[in-house]
Parts: structure tokens; sequence; C-alpha cells
């Protein structure tokens, strides 16, 4: 009789070690989540500062990771109201933003200017907002 | 002149040269514009600058580096080209063994990749000037190509076996240690587990590492100036040297710039007039002993600042050591009256005359002995203008 209530109480342990875990986890992912999509909506910002005519900017879903530099880069495919769609590679850092977006490979093609209108964005996560 | 702040930036692109770099799909090349596929790029932009990329490397040991140079209206001015080489890729085992290998004495083998790189660049472009080397972590063996080739070089959380340096080499630098700038975190695990220079113990330096209190490795890690581009160092007393060695550098460098300005000057002048008129000749020297002056009075400067703020802060230790002292003994002699006090630390010579007023006073004296120091190298230079200007009207 003991032991059965011995290996019930461990069984109840571990559910509810597993259950917090589960929850631990998810919430960790949520904020990681969370802080890349901020981060991605600051680049947006600082990509509608950086070139003219802009209307849609596409975050790739693959990261990238130096962990030896500590920069995490990103693909971004830029659509211009004059037909040029083209990649850029951004590092994003969460500390001394610039108001532009600085280190690049640059594509003559698209033109460097601010962006006033609005603009779609499409997150890495896939969920979109106008910005 | 390429800033810190772009040196950085490039040291973060100069991955990507590598076809096997994981992280983005954007690849840098020299290809001709013509030739470019839809990821490859031709043109960095680092910091608020546009550098053409005019050549690239992938060679032997996970080697990775390139050849930049600014775009200056429209076009790349080859008079003042950088060349990066990329620090270690962790995901490229070629690269980690060359990082492993880098522990010894001779330093990583891909230092020898660089320097004949750089050799080939030199011969083989004649019209370039190579202005700048940098590098990151592992790529810091560029201070032994710079020193090679007698090219200023900067780095960034750079591990590098100073004893790895030629005779040749090694006399350069320590001649023109402000040609070489060697950026580092004090607590920085990496650096010091691969060369095992720290601040207690180095191999020579010569004065060409910049220390700042930190304890990061990564290229992320350090912050600049937006004015300036330069490395920003928090004013700090353990910075305080660091601030000293930064400033200095770009005080010779300045220095060094200016002078060669008036040897270019003179090759001009004779080259007009067959020679070096007396006036000409007198402008020159009156010229150059200015700027002699006008350096001496800046390193000069950045030392007194720096002197004033450690007697500073020995100051106001010596007044919080003396308040100390006089809790201490109001707690353990609470019988005793404040005369009985006085009375038995005067009888061992512990006094607020000789413990406060005279180091003090004597610290004092020093900095307004520095600050007399200053006003003579301004008078000199006033006077060395005044002589200038007559000369001119005279002429």
């Amino acid at each position: 009789m003991q032991k059965k209530y011995w290996v019930s109480v461990i069984l109840l342990v571990l559910l509810l070690g597993g259950i917090g875990l589960f929850f631990y986890t998810k919430n960790e992912q949520q904020r990681k989540e969370q802080e890349v999509l901020q981060m991605e909506l600051t680049t947006a910002k600082q990509i509608k500062n950086t070139f003219a005519d802009v209307t849609k900017i596409e975050f790739a879903e693959k990261y990238g990771k130096n962990k030896l530099t500590g920069y995490t880069s990103v693909d971004v495919t830029l659509t211009t109201s004059y037909g040029v769609i083209s990649v850029i590679d951004v590092d994003m850092s969460l500390k001394d933003i610039p108001k532009k977006l600085e280190s690049y490979g640059v594509n003559p093609k698209l033109l460097e200017g601010v962006t006033e209108t609005k603009v779609k964005i499409i997150f890495s996560n896939k969920t979109e907002r106008s910005l | 002149m390429v800033t810190e702040k772009e040196l950085k930036d490039l040291n973060k692109k100069v991955y990507q040269v590598d076809l096997g770099y994981k992280e983005s799909k954007i690849k840098y090349t020299n290809k001709p514009s013509g030739q470019l596929k839809n990821y490859e790029r031709n043109i960095i932009k680092a910091g608020n600058q546009n550098f053409k990329i005019l050549s690239v490397k992938n060679g032997a040991y996970g080697f990775q580096g390139m050849a930049v140079a600014p775009i200056i209206e429209g076009v790349p001015d080859v008079s003042q080209v950088t060349v990066v080489a990329a620090g270690t890729y962790p995901k490229d085992i070629a690269d980690v063994k060359a990082a492993a290998k880098g522990m010894s004495p001779n330093g990583s083998p891909q230092v020898d990749i660089a320097l004949t790189y750089v050799g080939q660049l030199i011969d083989d472009h004649p019209d370039w000037t190579i202005q700048q080397l940098s590098g990151y972590s592992q790529s810091a063996y560029m201070l032994k190509v710079g020193a090679h080739y007698q090219i200023p070089t900067t780095v960034f959380s750079g591990w590098f076996q100073y004893r790895s340096l030629t005779k040749a080499e090694a006399a350069f630098m320590k001649e023109n240690p402000h040609l070489f700038l060697n950026y580092r975190q004090s607590n920085d695990d990496v650096t010091k587990w691969n060369d095992f220079n720290s601040t207690w113990g180095n191999s020579n330096d010569f004065g060409t590492t910049i220390w700042v209190a930190g304890s990061s490795h990564q290229l992320d890690s350090w912050s600049f100036d937006v004015q300036t581009g330069q490395v920003k160092i928090s004013n700090s007393p353990e910075n305080a040297e660091g601030i000293m060695v930064q400033t200095s550098h770009y005080i010779m460098r300045e220095y060094t710039k200016q002078l060669s300005t008036l040897a270019q000057l003179k090759t001009k002048l004779t080259a007009s007039g067959g020679g070096l008129s007396k006036n000409e000749r007198i402008y020159l020297e009156d010229q150059q002993a200015l700027l002699s002056v006008e350096a001496g009075r800046c390193a000069y400067q950045n030392a007194m600042s720096n002197a004033i703020k450690v007697y500073q802060n020995i100051v106001s230790t010596i007044e919080e050591l003396w308040q100390e002292t006089l809790r201490e003994a109001y707690d353990q002699t609470a019988e005793l009256s404040d005369y009985e006090i006085n009375d038995s630390l005067r009888a061992i010579g512990a006094t607020e005359q000789q413990m406060v007023t005279e180091p003090t006073a004597l610290f004092q004296q020093k900095i307004i002995q520095a600050k007399g120091m200053d006003k003579a190298f301004a008078t000199l230079s006033n006077e060395i203008k005044g002589k200038i200007t007559e000369l001119l009207q005279k002429d």
C-alpha cells in the first residue's frame, strides 16, 4: 500500500515538473520570438530611413548566428515601387542602434533615400503588418 | 582615412567572401558589376561609407581576406586601400584547427597566407597605396603583416604571439608603436588563453595593446564614437592608461602625417625653383618646429590630464584614509577624549598635517607644475606662429 503511495507521489512530482518545464520552454520561446520581432521592426524602420520607395520588406525564416563575432544576421528581401527586388544582408544587434542601416552589401539598383509611404512587412514568423 | 567603426564593419563582413559561410546568402566578390549573380555583391557599406571590393582571397588554413577602397565621387580611391582578414569561423574546421595551432609561439598558420596575399597585392598593383590593415580575434596576425610591410594596423579582440615577429618586424613596431592598435578587453578569456598575454603579464607588445575594462570577446561588444568613429573607451580609472595610449597613438599619427605634407611641400618648392630660397627654408623649418611643439603639447596634455586624474584620486583616497583612521580610533577607544585620541595618534606620527595636508599640497604643487609646462608649450608655439606670420608678411 505504502509503495503504491510513493509511486503515485513521484509520478505526480514528475508530471508537475514536466508541465512546468513545458510552460517554461514555451514562455522562453515566446520571449525570444518577441525579441526577434522587435529587432525586425527596428530593422524595418532603419530600412525605411535608408532606401527610397520601398513597398515590401520580407525577413527570411532562416537566421544566421556567428557565435564569435556575436552578430545575428538575416537576409531581407526589399520590393520597391520602381520594380527592383533585391536582398540585403542585415546584422542585427541590440545595442547602438543607428537611425539608418549600416554595413550591408550594396546593390546600386536600390535607390538610397527615405520611404515616407506605408510599407508591408512580412516577419520571419510569417506574420504581417504595415509600417 | 578609414575609421575604426568602418574597420569593425569590414571585419564583420569579410567572412562572407567564403562561399562556405552559412550565415547569409549574400557573398562578397571582386567580380565586375555586369557579372554579379543574384546574391553576389562587390560593394560594401561600412559605417556611412561605400567600399569597392578590389580583391578577395579564400586561402589555405581557413584564411579569408579582402582589399577594399572607399568610393569617393563615384570612383574607388586606390590611394586609400584597406586589407582585412577574417577571424575564426567556428563552423569551419580548417579555421578552428588554425586557431588551435596559433597557440604555439609561431602563431596562426594563416599568417603566412596573409603575408603572401598582401605582398602580392603590393607587387601586382603599384598604383594602390595600402594604407591600413585590420583583423579580429585570430586574424590579429595582421599586426605581423603590418610590421612586415610597414603599414598601420588596427585589430579588435585579437590574440597575437608577439614573439612570432622577426627582428626587423619587432624593431619597426618598437620604433612606430603608434601605427599599431590592438584593442583588447582585460578579462577576455578567449584572447588570454590563446596567447597568454594579460594586463599583469605580457610578452613585449611594444605599447601596442590598448587594454579596456570588459570581459567580452565579441566584435559586437565594441562601441564607437559617432563623431570620430574611434573606439569609445569609457572614462574610468582602470581605462585611464588605455585612453592615454589611444590618444597618444592618434597624436603621433597626425604629427607624422603633417610632417609628410611638409616634406611634399619642400619637394614641390625645390622642383619649381631649382632650390629653396632662404625664406622658404626658414618657413619650412619654422613649420616643422611648430608641428613638433604642437604634437609635444598634445602628447603632454594627454599625459597631464591622466596624471591629474591620478593625483586627484590619490588626494581623495588620502582624505578617506584619514577619516577612516579617525573613525576606527574613536570606535576602539570610546573612553578617551578627542584630545587624548589625537595625542596618541600624534605619538605614532599620525597627524592630519602629515597624513593629509602635506601630501595633498605636494600633489597640488605637481598639478600646478604640470599646468605651468603646458603654458610654456603654448608660449613657444605662439612665438613660432608669430615668426611665421612675420616671415609671410615680409615675403
